[in-house]
């Protein structure tokens, strides 16, 4: 017997799509600064692929409301899903690649508010299949990778070329790859720092009561500073001791530049990891320790076999948080010289070119979410089968 | 044999245990009991070196426990605590093999003595090798914890009020598996608990702890008899003679009972007991000597009439098992207004029959002996 219902995630995803069928999907502008005339799906597409994406998100609609838990129906959103996000870019790459107008050279055609609204719904017809498919590994990973794999190859392939974001992308590819390491490696050397002082701090508080209310008064106030704030805190004492010392400067420790960048992100990383590391030795159940040292384990062994295999899973999860946070955040850095791809956004602020916002903000996103998913899995291959993990409470 | 001489711990100020020498034999389970904080749980620590003592020794088979390091010492003790403490990240199997794997044995020689255990704990091995603590129950749990710490068959049990967080049914069925257990095992056990009826049914002796001292050491029946001062008359209670009464099981005091068979000549053997006047119940059995009821001798005129003349309806009300002991019979006694009771096996088969002046015997005993 199926049971026939509502499937949420779908219905909000496809009513997304079809709303995002109302706003302009491209956007035609004559040079790359000016602000250019937005066009609706209709308007931009020849009329079979306008009916196409019109009826898949109908298609979408018609699964939502007629949700059977069978194979076919937790399947069908993904597929749907994959299609139109490879769509949006495709059918607009195809559109870029052939509207020429002589008396327009600098013609740019970019993905407009619609467009991006659209891939956006599709990814949350991906999400609603990828919940459902549990216990399915290689079929949830292919719909999840699918759609994605698919833009990679179109990107690298020269066919996306002539949209406007990858036009800024090919204009600077030696300068993206370079903030692009940059914003790496100052996100995952903060969260390793971060790593190494916070489950110190978080050991320390679990041990002595005295600590427990200043380290974390220290690592919730830290929190709360906004993170320009905090950028720009760092600014006067790092340069007060870079001028003081110049051995400093000789290894790029200056007010402004990567230093002080790396210290605030470090500082922002903490909360997560201090608090998980605490609440992960709070929940060690002590009889199982007394348990472990009664059997004969030595102090190592009831370390190695017992705490440690009981924590991890809880302290990664606050490396996770500390990560997705991190990347994000070194966004702002590059508003202290630190670089990453936050230069893209704000150059692109500055000059008023959302093509070259987009191309700073993107990858941070889709560097976000792989993140995320990536720990999320690492996670789940360290817990041991016997414990659930709790997720550390949100204060 | 376990040897503790003049041994004191103390944690600051407070002394937790003060000068105590206790001596258990092989072979033998010794209780530790008294008041919450008198000291019994840090004795028992002692022993395995969970706790150092301030001063005095510990012997464990005439060999000085300060003469092994501490991990080593304790993988030949087993040791069962309150909590379980089953390490949930492991399955029942893994939990069971921590021990085994110490002490570096083969991972067949493991298998065996993991199926081994199970059958002594009468347990259904393939059930709950692969499960996680999570998945057991708390008397299921306890039961894993005990065979855990004997994994690798130590001649020393350490047993930290190991039955104290589960229900009363439960842990009525745990202490008779343990007995069962230990009449086999014969390990040397010291057993912490608060439950003086659980001290009188395990305990081959009874150390009685106060504020850090052992009052009395002695065998359950000479405390309950002989209370050494107020103190201990006080903490076994006014009772003490009905306590008593469960050390003694009813397998040791039950007398041959006059029975007869649904297929014999009734009526005959009826008149024969009427003549000689000895008793004046006959117990009704089947084909197979399994109990039907009561028959009252004197009532009964010939002809047999098994309906009219056998008590059916409450001869399981009045039954007792041969495990049970003499305080379970006087309550079964008192509570159905009887004086005489019959006595049955595992498989319902009449085995023997108690009378009410047996227990008195038992009971004046005592009293001479006050």
């Amino acid at each position: 017997m199926y049971k026939v219902g509502i499937d949420k995630v779908t219905l909000a995803g496809a009513f997304i799509g079809l709303l995002s069928l109302g706003f302009h999907f491209v956007i035609l502008r004559p040079n790359r600064l000016s602000s250019g005339e937005g066009l609706l799906v209709w308007n931009a597409l020849p009329s079979p692929e306008t009916l196409l994406l019109v009826l898949l998100w109908i298609c979408a609609l018609g699964t939502a409301f007629s949700y059977r838990e069978n194979h076919a129906f937790r399947l069908a959103p993904g597929l749907i899903g994959n299609v139109i996000l490879v769509l949006v870019f495709l059918l607009t790459a195809r559109m870029a690649g052939s509207t020429t107008d002589p008396g327009l050279p600098f013609l740019r055609i970019s993905i407009g508010f619609g467009g991006w609204m659209m891939a956006f719904a599709a990814y949350i017809l991906i999400l609603s299949s990828q919940q459902k498919l549990t216990g399915r590994g290689g079929l949830r990973l292919c719909v999840s990778l699918s759609g994605m794999g698919a833009l990679v190859i179109l990107f690298a392939s020269g066919y996306m070329s002539d949209i406007s974001v990858i036009k800024e992308f090919s204009a600077r590819q030696g300068r993206f790859l370079s903030e692009l390491s940059q914003h790496l490696i100052l996100a995952g050397a903060s969260v390793c720092i971060a790593t190494v002082i916070g489950t110190g701090l978080g050991v320390w508080a679990f041990r002595s009561r005295f600590l427990e209310r200043p380290v974390f008064f220290f690592v919730n106030t830290v929190q709360t500073l906004p993170s320009l704030a905090l950028f720009g805190l760092m600014i006067a004492p790092l340069a007060l001791l870079s001028q003081k010392y110049p051995v400093l400067r000789d290894f790029g420790i200056q007010g402004i530049g990567w230093a002080p960048a790396l210290i605030a992100l470090s500082l922002y990383a903490l909360l997560p990891i201090t608090r998980n590391t605490y609440t992960s030795l709070r929940i060690l159940d002590p009889d199982v320790i007394e348990a472990g040292r009664g059997m004969g384990m030595s102090g190592l062994q009831v370390l190695w076999r017992v705490e440690i295999p009981l924590s991890l899973p809880i302290i990664l999860s606050g490396i996770r948080t500390a990560l997705v946070q991190s990347i994000g955040n070194t966004t702002v850095a590059a508003l202290i010289g630190a670089g990453g791809l936050g230069v893209f956004v704000f150059q692109g602020l500055g000059q008023a070119v959302p093509d070259l916002i987009l191309l700073g903000a993107v990858p941070v996103i889709l560097l976000s979410v792989f993140t995320d998913k990536l720990m999320a899995i690492l996670i789940h291959q360290i817990t041991p089968k016997g414990i659930e993990v709790q997720e550390a409470p949100a204060s | 044999m376990i040897q503790i001489q003049n041994v004191t711990k103390s944690y600051g100020t407070s002394i937790a245990v003060d000068n105590i020498s206790l001596e258990i034999p092989a072979g033998e389970t010794c209780c530790l009991i008294g008041p919450s904080g008198c000291g019994k749980s840090t004795a028992v620590k002692l022993i395995n070196r969970m706790l150092e003592p301030a001063s005095g020794r510990i012997f464990i088979d005439g060999k000085d426990t300060r003469d092994f390091k501490p991990e080593l010492l304790r993988r030949h003790i087993g040791y069962v605590i309150q909590n379980v403490g089953l390490f949930p990240h492991m399955t029942v199997a893994e939990n069971i093999a921590v021990v085994p794997q110490l002490l570096s044995w083969k991972k067949e020689k493991i298998e065996e003595r993991t199926e081994e255990l199970f059958r002594m704990m009468r347990m259904e091995s393939g059930h709950y090798l692969d499960k996680y603590p999570r998945e057991l129950s708390g008397g299921e749990a306890q039961r894993i914890g005990v065979a855990r710490a004997l994994a690798s068959d130590p001649e020393i049990l350490l047993m930290d009020e190991p039955f104290g967080a589960v229900d009363p049914l439960n842990r009525e069925a745990l202490q008779a598996e343990f007995m069962k257990i230990q009449s086999n095992l014969k390990k040397t056990v010291v057993f912490v608990t608060h439950d003086l009826d659980e001290a009188i049914r395990l305990g081959d002796r009874i150390a009685l702890m106060r504020e850090g001292k052992i009052v009395q050491y002695d065998t359950p029946e000479e405390i309950l008899a002989r209370p050494k001062n107020r103190f201990v008359s006080d903490f076994v209670g006014a009772d003490r003679a009905l306590k008593r009464l469960s050390r003694f099981p009813v397998s040791e005091f039950m007398k041959m009972p006059a029975s007869v068979k649904v297929n014999d000549d009734i009526d005959a053997f009826l008149a024969q007991t009427r003549k000689e006047g000895k008793t004046r119940f006959v117990w009704l059995l089947d084909e197979d000597e399994r109990l039907i009821g009561p028959v009252d001798s004197r009532h009964v005129r010939a002809p047999f009439n098994r309906e009219e003349d056998v008590m059916e309806a409450n001869c399981s009300a009045i039954t007792v098992r041969d495990s049970a002991t003499l305080r379970e019979v006087l309550s079964r006694m008192l509570g159905q207004g009887v004086k005489i009771i019959p006595v049955i096996d595992d498989d319902s088969r009449l085995v023997g029959e108690i009378s009410i002046l047996e227990i008195e015997k038992v009971t004046e005993e005592a009293a001479l002996e006050c």
